[in-house]
């Protein structure tokens, strides 16, 4: 019985920790590329905004405003994000508030990137509206 | 397991044969469960293409919140059902079923049919023989064991669950929830209940079918020739 009892405990333990949410280590990854995106924008360096967007996210932006990323991003004036509050991580997903707004972000192999920004919560429990997002 | 040719045929088998049902059953449990991950990173790979996401290796599912919580959903539910069968089956009867003790046996029994206490023989288990707590904990364990099992396979479903719903709400574009607004959640209580009433389903059948079917040389079955209305007969 002993093996099969380490082996459930090893899965339950692995379970538990897989579960409990992101290491330190993905929660600073997300916030630093949020925060790199950020200031980005505040900089008008757009074309390093767009590098960060995801790749749906970004043609995304392209179709809807028919032309190149830079100027889409730009003309879609997105608010001063300002300093970061909290950091939610969950499985390839992040949560990113912001003082100014709120942005999603998935890791890739390069790492993470914005799916979404300019979010603003709705009702309970409703998808945020967001001024950008792809997927 | 030895036929009728008695504990001398019984020696004469080797570890292998003579463990097969646990080793035949335990390897099938590694490889189905290899299986499970497989499809599972396939599925779960296809949700991420649609999304315009990266897709993940085998590994980062492996420790995914993901395949975990398929996983010990299923789990949790087996060893409930175990638990309440070994513990149900101590009152509750099925005339005709070999699964159900005889008619005239309901309860936890005396002493002397469960050799405990002072009827404990030499061979029996220590815990057996004695007349405190420990023979109290020992008549039990093998439910508890189940219960015990249970328990802590449905907290990692609930710590697993709430991971892969809030990375399932994040590709949604919706806020996180945390784990006491999961545990009151539909996806919570979906995953345990679907799970439940097929082990209940699986459970009843047995019992009734088990009546009035046979399956020749199988400790679950009657005796082909047994009457229906024998009970608690194993063939």
């Amino acid at each position: 019985m002993s093996t099969p009892l380490r082996a459930t405990g090893v899965l339950l333990v692995a379970a538990f920790l897989c579960g409990c949410g992101a290491s330190a280590a993905r929660e600073d990854g997300a916030s630093a590329a949020g925060r790199r995106f950020a200031a980005a924008l505040a900089a008008g360096d757009y074309r390093a905004g767009c590098e960060l967007l995801a790749p749906a996210t970004r043609d995304e932006v392209e179709e809807d405003a028919k032309g190149p990323c830079g100027p889409a991003l730009r003309d879609l004036d997105l608010p001063p994000a300002g300093p970061a509050r909290g950091v939610d991580v969950y499985g390839r997903g992040a949560l990113l508030r912001m003082a100014g707004d709120t942005l999603f972000l998935s890791q890739f192999d390069s790492g993470w990137l914005v799916t979404a920004a300019g979010c603003v919560p709705q009702a309970q429990d409703e998808p945020y509206r967001c001024s950008l997002k792809g997927g | 397991m030895t036929g009728g040719n008695g504990p001398d045929r019984a020696e004469r088998l080797g570890f292998w044969r003579s463990n097969s049902l646990t080793l035949v059953f335990g390897g099938a449990f590694l490889v189905v469960l290899a299986a499970q991950a497989v499809a599972g990173r396939a599925e779960f790979n296809e949700q991420m293409a649609v999304a315009g996401l990266q897709q993940i290796g085998f590994g980062a599912y492996l420790t995914s919140s993901d395949f975990a919580v398929d996983v010990t959903e299923n789990w949790q539910s087996e060893f409930l059902q175990f638990f309440l069968y070994v513990f149900g089956t101590v009152h509750l009867l099925q005339r005709g079923s070999p699964e159900s003790k005889p008619l005239d046996r309901t309860g936890t029994e005396s002493d002397r049919e469960q050799r405990t206490g002072e009827h404990a023989g030499s061979d029996s288990p220590r815990w057996a023989g004695t007349q405190d707590w420990r023979q109290a904990v020992y008549s039990r364990s093998l439910g508890l064991a189940m219960a015990l099992f249970f328990f802590l396979s449905w907290f990692a479903q609930s710590v697993a669950g709430v991971s892969a719903y809030n990375a399932e709400r994040l590709l949604q574009f919706q806020a996180p929830i945390d784990w006491s607004a999961y545990l009151a959640s539909s996806d919570f209580w979906n995953r345990s209940l679907q799970n439940w009433q097929s082990e209940l389903l699986a459970v009843s059948a047995m019992a009734i079918l088990s009546v009035y079917l046979r399956q020749r040389g199988s400790p679950e079955s009657k005796p082909v020739g047994s009457p229906h209305s024998a009970t608690g007969v194993e063939g």
